[in-house]
């Protein structure tokens, strides 16, 4: 069963209920962990469904990664969340989930956060010269050509 | 001598480079006749660039299927090769990073040419302009030089035809063209 796996490999354990609608369990799990727990959904025919990321350095100092995996056939969805510092990486998935590729690409595109042993880290929604990370709460977009630069207030 | 021309002053107007001297002057010879033939050809026969970006490509491929039909005013040939085009219809919505593919589209395109820009998005950026915002080109003209608008969100194929219609009124009229 998967949650014998996770188990061992899991922080917290924040909610978990098999009746409930959209996520049956949330945990919290160290950064450290997560290629095993990747296997370990692997290993029970889960799938990747979606990984996303809270800029949370206000509040909690921490990038919040959120990992989502889910079973078809049974009604599981898991809901992983992984803190970790602003300047840490995190370890790629994609050895498990080729899934998690673009998402991990996004992540860092939007955010900045890298991911060890992610075969081609590169930009993939903004430009390849594009400087910055536009979904940090703190960025301000530089002034572009393809912008007008319109004044606060103004009716865009 | 670019030194030399470097110490004249520029009075506003003046060509600054050679590129911008040839589009003032045209070419060297004119031959009116032979070019007014030649742009009512033109204008008869588009070859748009076969590429959509968004929603507004939707409508302008239903604008080119048979229940509007493209082909009876003559520009319904869509080229899948820059090269064999001479009409850009930016149909949607530009992300930036799509501009830097389009501008090497126009430029493999050859002269002459034309751009319509098609959509609220491809005028001034649409919906998706706010302060701030890091994702598409307000604007088709920050890329290409456009030679008609269409509004709409999207503009129905009617008021693609009439887009085409007024290129084609823009492309006879030559130098002459106001408006």
């Amino acid at each position: 069963m998967i949650d014998d796996k996770l188990t061992p490999l899991i922080k917290d354990t924040i909610d978990v209920d098999d009746n409930a609608r959209g996520f049956h369990a949330h945990y919290t799990a160290l950064a450290n962990n997560l290629p095993q727990i990747a296997k370990a959904f692997h290993s029970e025919n889960y799938h990747l469904e979606m990984i996303t990321c809270q800029d949370r350095r206000e509040a909690d100092t921490v990038f919040r990664l959120v990992y989502q995996f889910n079973a078809l056939g049974k009604p599981q969805r898991h809901l992983i969340h992984v803190d970790i510092a602003p300047d840490a990486t995190a370890p790629s998935i994609t050895s498990t989930s080729p899934a998690a590729d673009w998402y991990e690409r996004e992540i860092y595109d939007m955010y900045g956060v890298s991911f060890d042993g992610h075969p081609d880290l590169k930009r993939i929604l903004m430009e390849e010269d594009y400087v910055g990370h536009p979904l940090l709460k703190d960025y301000v977009d530089p002034p572009s050509p393809y912008r007008e630069d319109s004044k606060e207030g103004e009716d865009g | 001598m670019a030194s030399d021309s470097q110490d004249l002053p520029l009075v506003e107007g003046d060509p600054k480079n050679v590129e911008e001297m040839r589009e003032q002057i045209g070419p060297l010879i004119h031959l009116d006749v032979l070019e007014n033939l030649l742009n009512q050809a033109r204008s008869r026969s588009l070859w748009p660039l076969t590429f959509g970006l968004a929603c507004c490509a939707i409508e302008m491929m239903a604008a080119g299927a048979s229940r509007f039909d493209l082909d009876r005013i003559g520009a319904g040939v869509f080229r899948p090769s820059a090269r064999q085009a001479d009409v850009m219809i930016l149909a949607g919505t530009i992300s930036r990073k799509m501009a830097e593919p389009i501008k090497t589209l126009w430029d493999q395109m050859p002269s002459p040419k034309w751009a319509i820009a098609m959509g609220g998005c491809t005028i001034d950026g649409g919906p998706f302009k706010y302060p701030g915002q890091y994702a598409i080109v307000e604007g088709a003209d920050k890329i290409v030089p456009v030679d008609v608008y269409v509004p709409g969100c999207p503009p129905r194929p009617e008021a693609l035809f009439a887009a085409l219609f007024k290129l084609e009124e823009k492309i006879r009229a030559g130098k002459k063209f106001n408006g």
